[in-house]
């Protein structure tokens, strides 16, 4: 088991402190160094990480011990005829569906990168583009194993563990480790989408759009323009999909593939896990960040200049569509040393003025972030934490170079706040802890279950310093 | 804990009855500061601190907030304003008096140390003489390396130190003061450097002439400012790497040229 004094950041680069990182090897060492590093956390605290995805300081512990868990990637179980998988926690997204693809399974839900590991994505209960149709991962964990302060439970969403169940799933880690994931996996036919992509002028074309046609696609995402303004305020593109199904394939691609497996199922070619790889990398970070306003609105001019003005459908690979960042190597490196911060809300639906203000807001004070991500959320999954609720979200980058990003943000956060909405915790790195309450009116329900698994509160990160969530 | 902006959530000021340190307060509170500590010998002047900067909170909110009627969400609890005890010469105490302060703020993101000798230059008073260096070097450097040691075992935080561009290049009519503030600014130079390594950052603060109640018997230089001047400039410091914060800014140049002068000219300056 490796220790060390490692200085920690989310993937937003922002300035951090110590933390002692503490790696196992596997599940008995994870469980030995619980018990040898709880006495330190009564003091200083302790949490898992992945791998150090989330934007935002939820996957650290200044001063405290982190147990890194992505090194353990395990697969426990598989049935294959009906589609279930048991995973350890440190699983990648990225290894899985380098093993699940090319034998005709998905995940069901899987986020804007495929380098996050199932532990963290239960523990942010992450959605992906499909959220209107499927919903966010916790509504597809079928059981996990809980290392707790208090013990070990194998928690399931609905018999007498479930409030367990659902205080983790979006815990953001803070109810303890998860050991090993059980979930339920989705059937495709090919290892490419059906992507219909089209252009909206402004906002109000987007809405419509999205709101009359995100029934007939499970995936969709509009990519909108942040720095335009007045009429062409939101112009955006709107990318929609459906998994391919053999029927939609071209017959040239089902040649060529090799060996038998293969042979049965028409669909897939052997370059997905090719495709899932990062093919170049930003070596060094620059001094200063290289995504000014002068870079960013050239590339929003060509990004929708390119996109065709009718609507068009092509088939897309499943990484080029869902991972298009993955293919770059520490592309956070590109916004400087200062680094940079995502926000993401939602409001409910109902609420597209206040979706309008926040873009005018944004779009007006040109913090020059690079596309801003709207999303329609269905259901939610019923985690207390969970950040996904129906309505709008918007997910937007930003740069720290601008000294007036804090006031503008905590700006918008009165304006989501006062539409019953909420902010993203696991992306947060900003939040006022006044309005967490207001945001997750279960919050206090959370806490009550947290405390009987931890009663001495040795789980913490700096996020739940920060927020004082605990 | 501090966040991704660099706005802190607790703070401990040592030397709390400080103008300075008073200004940088009310900023920090009307960001994200919910917990503060003000450290001092006098505890009617740190009462009376803790009011002035309790008394500005409500007002800030209201200009700050775009809608009054949704600033209310934001008034619903007040910081928290403590005070404690800390003598800068009792420097055998140091370590009981910030160990007691850390474990009664908790976690700590930023240490502000204000407090400061300005003394009366008389060279005949050896007593009052050494009284300003063990003030403003070896009680500054006293509490940097308790204070620091405390920040590295939470992993991490941000010391603010007050200098002075006295320190820069030392006349004759300032020599005690100025002396004393060049030393605790060489050794943080160096300190910051140390330091780096375990999370911490150091800020070294060179104000020109500041209006406080330390320098009300003074006449004013030139660019002279408030100490909400200083105070805006180390809230806009605060999470970056920058180690050297001159007050106002232009000071800088006037000091890079005052110590490029020879001798011979710069002892018949009128300064």
């Amino acid at each position: 088991m490796k220790e060390q004094m490692q200085k920690l950041s989310g993937w937003g680069r922002t300035p951090t402190a110590m933390s002692n990182v503490v790696t196992p090897e596997s599940p008995e060492e994870l469980r030995s160094a619980l018990r040898h590093f709880a006495p330190g956390a009564l003091r200083s605290g302790m949490i898992a990480r992945g791998l150090g995805r989330s934007y935002g300081d939820a996957a650290q512990c200044s001063g405290g011990t982190v147990f890194d868990m992505s090194g353990q990637e395990v697969l426990l179980r598989e049935d294959l005829e009906s589609g279930v998988i048991s995973v350890s926690s440190g699983m990648s997204i990225n290894s899985l569906l380098t093993y699940l693809i090319p034998k005709g399974w998905f995940l069901p839900v899987t986020p804007g990168t495929s380098f996050v590991t199932l532990g963290g994505a239960l523990a942010c209960d992450v959605h992906g583009k499909n959220h209107h149709q499927d919903g966010s991962i916790g509504s597809h964990v079928r059981e996990f194993k809980l290392l707790t302060p208090s013990g070990i439970v194998n928690a399931k969403p609905s018999d007498d563990t479930s409030e367990i169940f659902w205080a983790t799933v979006g815990g953001l880690g803070l109810t303890g480790i998860v050991e090993q994931v059980e979930l339920s996996l989705l059937p495709i036919e090919s290892d490419q989408m059906l992507v219909t992509t089209q252009r909206a002028q402004n906002l109000d074309e987007l809405i419509e759009l999205m709101s009359s046609t995100d029934n007939l696609y499970r995936y969709s995402v509009a990519w909108i323009d942040c720095l335009a303004t007045g009429g062409a305020l939101g112009r955006s593109v709107l990318t929609q999909a459906n998994h391919a199904t053999s029927s939609d394939m071209p017959r040239k691609t089902t040649r060529g593939v090799s060996g038998l497996l293969h042979q049965s199922i028409s669909g897939f070619r052997n370059s997905t896990s090719k495709q899932l790889r990062t093919r170049i990398s930003i070596p060094v970070t620059p001094p200063v960040s290289t995504l000014n306003r002068l870079s960013v609105s050239a590339f929003n001019e060509v990004w929708y200049r390119k996109s065709p003005a009718k609507s068009c459908t092509e088939l897309s690979p499943i990484p080029k569509f869902f991972y298009p960042l993955d293919a770059i190597g520490h592309w956070n490196r590109l916004y400087g040393k200062n680094g940079f911060i995502q926000y993401q809300f939602v409001v409910p639906f109902g609420c597209e003025p206040e979706l309008r203000s926040i873009l005018e807001i944004l779009s007006s004070s040109r913090l020059s972030s690079f596309l801003a991500v709207l999303k329609r959320f269905g259901l939610p999954s019923g985690g207390y934490l969970s950040f996904p609720t129906p309505g709008w979200t918007l997910a937007v980058d930003i740069g720290l170079a601008n000294p007036r990003v804090g006031s503008i943000l905590d700006q918008l956060d009165e304006i989501v706040v006062g539409a019953k909405g909420r902010v993203y915790l696991a992306k947060d790195s900003r939040l006022d802890p006044r309005h967490v309450e207001r945001m997750y009116p279960e919050l206090e329900k959370w806490r009550a279950i947290r405390d009987r698994l931890d009663p001495k509160r040795l789980m913490a990160s700096d996020l739940s310093r920060r927020l004082e969530l605990i | 804990m501090k966040n991704s902006l660099g706005q802190p959530q607790s703070v401990l000021v040592l030397g709390g009855s400080s103008d300075i340190a008073k200004a940088t307060v009310k900023r920090l509170i009307a960001q994200r500061c919910r917990r503060v500590l003000l450290a001092g010998r006098r505890q009617d002047e740190l009462d009376s601190a803790a009011n002035e900067i309790l008394s500005s909170i409500v007002p800030t909110l209201n200009a700050s907030s775009p809608a009054p009627e949704i600033s209310g969400s934001l008034t619903n609890s007040i910081p928290e304003v403590f005070t404690g005890y800390f003598d800068a010469f009792d420097r055998k105490n140091h370590h009981n008096m910030i160990e007691e302060c850390f474990s009664k703020l908790g976690q700590i993101d930023l240490v502000v140390i204000a407090f400061g000798l300005l003394g009366d230059e008389n060279l005949d008073d050896p007593s009052s003489v050494l009284n300003v260096i063990d003030t403003n070097y070896s009680g500054v450097v006293s509490c940097l390396l308790q204070v620091a040691h405390q920040l590295k075992t939470q992993g991490g935080g941000e010391i603010v130190v007050l200098s002075s561009v006295a320190g820069v290049r030392v006349r004759e009519s300032n020599l005690v003061y100025g002396s004393s503030k060049a030393a605790i600014d060489s050794f943080c130079q160096g300190f910051a450097e140390k330091i780096e390594g375990d999370g911490i950052r150091l800020h070294i603060v060179r104000p020109g002439f500041i209006h406080t109640k330390m320098t009300r018997a003074m006449k004013p230089s030139p660019l002279s400012r408030q100490p909400e001047d200083v105070a805006n400039a180390i809230v806009q410091t605060l999470g970056t790497d920058k180690v050297i914060i001159w007050v106002p800014p232009a000071i800088r140049l006037v000091f890079m040229i005052l110590q490029a002068l020879p001798r011979s000219i710069f002892r018949k300056l009128p300064i």
